[in-house]
């Protein structure tokens, strides 16, 4: 008795959705626009569309599977709750003093510490001490906490963040407090650093959960509100919503520990690139989502998106298992700038949706990337198939005015010269992702989505040597095609410090095995059948005096641990070019990822079909090398699988364009995939993407 | 220095501890983050090369005057 899912991102502008039929894959996509004061209100409106455009009741959706930026909006705006925190006596100033080091581009004399998301004077100090061993030293002050706990009420907060030293060790003094928090303050809300983030490292241990405090309120009304308003439509799926690390968990699981939704739609998006390379038979890819304002990159190997434990969300680290998206501040509606000393620079300040780039004539007045692309024949002088009409003059003008008379250049070179700035800027994110971890770009595919990524594909994958580039059938709403091929997945981790010579391998398959237990009865919860679960060990490493670590696999049952460590060293030349053999080796923290497939989703075939018979249109396209050449424009919707185009060439759908320069082929794969390949020599390049199964 | 400054400016007392080289930087640091003359102590340099013993000597030679500037004695070390 297969039903339909239902997948909805929100984003900045526009709530993207999509509809799939799980018997057949049958799918239906749409948008609406974002509703910022009331995300909710676009969320409905979302659904009430594609069940319109479908045909389908709503009683047939039985599975709600969301994207939210809820979280890190909050802390990006410093919009959270009002927050208090329970620590250990003597460890007061902990948030305060933080880490020595100030943001890289920062100036030492300049830089400005930024306040901590809570108040000085609503940090209480508790007596009561457990070891690093997690024996007890000295009894928890029950009286302190709740006295802390009247005077929170008093003063009217209502979400409480409890950060006890060592609590990863022994979580006792963290669960009481909080039962004495709630006999105080009945309406409290309480996160417990032992069950955000149990591992060590007092500073990101407390911020990851102050952070959880500080956004959980207002996460848990809106799922809340989704949740009440999804039953009167005569919804009684459960919704699900998308986590940092790629996952997706409950509505429930999300109210208490909401900042693991901090980057949940950036995820969704890794996740549908992940599904396309997957379905493209490429396991190795990079993605790079362009939008209005940024761009998210993330690599893929082995069919598996990097996960960090070294996050940041806005000012603060963020430690919680996250996927590793680097994001920059370049995207469609980049401005582009010429300063006093003639350097034309481009971004990371953004025309946004309002007033948007200078041809929508909706006030913007300085040139964007956008300008650039229209003024160059690269975009069609409308958008969304008409909706949006674009002004080609304005933009030229604007173009004329700020970049190409203050730099003495024509026209088309100053807009040449916009779009070569801005994929400089995304290559370093890239190289970022690629090159300073250890690999190398030209192993990999390049997966372009967003509106604007498509556009820029071709041309990023050329200045890394990377040979080729696949364009999603549905770049506009990748995220949704993640939500919908997603799996349940949660990550456990505790600290258990173990030097050599005397590695203690009983404590750590202990740890191991409650970490597992824990693993397996939140899968069972979640539903997952016992086939389709999957929990992989990992382990933190580091050299002694080392003061970081490296999370390598640890898949041998048998705790084998030389081969561990044969991993971390190899893992460490890989990143930094060295490795100490002869080093004594720590392991730090013991993880368990958890993850079980409860739905399948394909991605639907196309069929087989030629480019259109009719003569393309054709209009003037400026390509740097070729000047202004007479480019066919196809629609490509008119594109079966099997087509070929030779670039140059001009690929127009709904949401979005795909540019294919001269000297590149695309074919349109089984799925609707546009793979774009360079026909050029690939004399300094070496490893072509793997291809898995390429039988099409 | 700049954690010292926050501190004090939350009304918790704090000292910084630096070595000579840096001197003249936390200065301009205190007048940049608007306490001009905020005293702090200076410890010889270099630290990292030191042995436990002599790490622990300068710690020692350290603390009168730490504790003078945080209890209210003062002046620079």
């Amino acid at each position: 008795m297969k039903g339909y899912a239902i997948a909805l991102d929100v984003g900045g502008t526009f709530t993207d959705v999509a509809l799939v039929h799980e018997a057949s894959g049958r799918l239906w996509v749409t948008k609406t626009p974002t509703t910022p004061h009331d995300p909710s209100a676009g969320f409905m409106a979302g659904i009430d569309r594609a069940l319109g455009l479908a045909g389908v009741e709503a009683a047939a959706l039985r599975h709600v599977l969301h994207g939210t930026t809820t979280a890190t909006n909050a802390i990006l705006e410093g919009k959270g709750a009002a927050i208090g925190l329970l620590t250990t006596a003597g460890f007061r100033d902990v948030l305060e003093i933080g880490r020595h080091d100030i943001p890289r581009r920062a100036n030492m004399f300049a830089w400005v510490k930024p306040a901590r998301p809570v108040a000085p004077e609503l940090i209480f100090e508790i007596g009561g001490r457990v070891t690093v061993d997690g024996a007890e030293l000295e009894p928890l002050d029950e009286e302190a906490v709740r006295a802390a706990a009247r005077r929170l009420r008093a003063a009217g907060v209502d979400s409480i963040a409890v950060c006890f030293l060592h609590s990863y060790a022994d979580p006792a003094h963290e669960r009481r407090a909080r039962a004495l928090l709630l006999e105080e303050h009945p309406g409290g809300a309480v996160s417990l650093s032992s069950e955000v983030l149990p591992v060590f490292r007092e500073f990101e241990r407390s911020m990851g959960t102050v952070l959880n405090a500080y956004v959980q309120p207002l996460v848990g009304r809106y799922v809340a509100r989704l949740v009440g308003e999804l039953r009167p439509r005569g919804i009684r799926a459960p919704l699900s919503i998308m986590k940092s690390n790629g996952g997706v968990i409950g509505a429930d699981v999300v109210r208490t520990q909401a900042i693991h939704t901090a980057l949940s739609g950036p995820a969704a998006g890794v996740i549908g690139a992940r599904r396309v390379g997957e379905a493209a038979g490429f396991d190795d890819l990079i993605s790079v989502d362009v939008g209005g304002t940024s761009a998210d990159v993330c690599l893929v190997r082995g069919g598996e998106a990097e996960v960090t434990t070294e996050g940041r969300v806005g000012a603060w680290p963020l430690h919680v298992p996250m996927i590793d998206i680097h994001t920059i501040g370049a995207g469609g509606g980049s401005i582009a700038r010429v300063t006093e000393d003639g350097t034309l620079t481009v971004g990371p300040e953004s025309a946004g949706a309002q007033p948007g780039p200078v041809c929508y004539g909706a006030g913007g007045e300085e040139p964007t990337v956008t300008d650039a692309h229209l003024v160059l024949g690269r975009i069609p002088s409308h958008l969304l198939g008409g909706e949006i009409p674009l002004d080609v003059e304005r933009a030229r003008r604007a173009i004329e005015e700020h970049v190409a008379r203050p730099l003495g250049l024509p026209l088309a070179a100053a807009a040449q010269g916009m779009l070569d700035i801005l994929n400089n800027n995304m290559v370093g994110a890239l190289r970022l992702v690629s090159v300073e971890r250890g690999y190398d770009p030209r192993d990999f595919v390049l997966v372009p989505f967003g509106g604007a990524g498509p556009l820029h594909g071709a041309d990023l994958a050329g200045l890394l040597g990377m040979r080729t580039v696949v364009v999603p059938r549905h770049p506009g709403v990748l995220s949704t095609f993640g939500l919908l091929g997603t799996e349940v997945r949660n990550d456990y981790a505790r600290t258990s410090l173990q030097k050599p010579p005397d590695y203690d391998l009983g404590t750590v398959a202990a740890v191991y095995a409650d970490l597992e237990g824990q693993a397996g009865a939140w899968l069972a919860a979640e539903g997952v059948a016992p086939a389709a679960r999957r929990l992989t060990r990992m382990a933190d490493l580091r050299y002694r005096h080392q003061g970081f670590e490296l999370t390598v696999p640890w898949p041998e049952r048998a705790l084998d641990l030389d081969a561990l460590i044969a991993r971390f060293h190899a893992r460490h030349r890989q990143l930094y070019t060295y490795a100490l053999a002869d080093a004594p080796v720590e392991i730090v923290t013991l993880r368990v990822a958890a993850a079980g497939r409860v739905r399948r989703f394909t991605l639907p075939s196309l069929p087989r079909g030629r480019a259109a018979a009719t003569r393309p249109a054709r209009r003037r396209v400026h390509f740097p090398g070729a000047g202004w050449t007479a480019c066919p424009c196809l629609d490509r919707e008119r594109l079966g699988g099997g087509a070929v185009v030779t670039g140059p060439a001009i690929v127009e759908q709904l949401d979005t364009t795909t540019v294919i320069p001269p000297g590149h082929r695309a074919r349109v794969d089984r799925v609707g995939n546009l793979v774009i390949q360079t026909t050029r020599s690939p004399s300094p390049l070496r490893g072509e993407g793997r291809v898995r199964g390429g039988s099409r | 220095m700049l954690d010292a400054i926050n501190l004090e400016k939350q009304g918790i007392p704090a000292v910084a501890v630096v070595t000579e080289p840096f001197a003249r930087t936390a200065a301009v640091l205190a007048e940049l983050n608007g306490l001009p003359g905020y005293p702090f102590v200076v410890v010889p340099h270099p630290f990292g090369s030191l042995d436990e013993a002599a790490a622990r000597a300068r710690a020692d030679a350290a603390l009168a005057p730490i504790e003078r500037l945080l209890l209210g004695g003062g002046e620079d070390a």
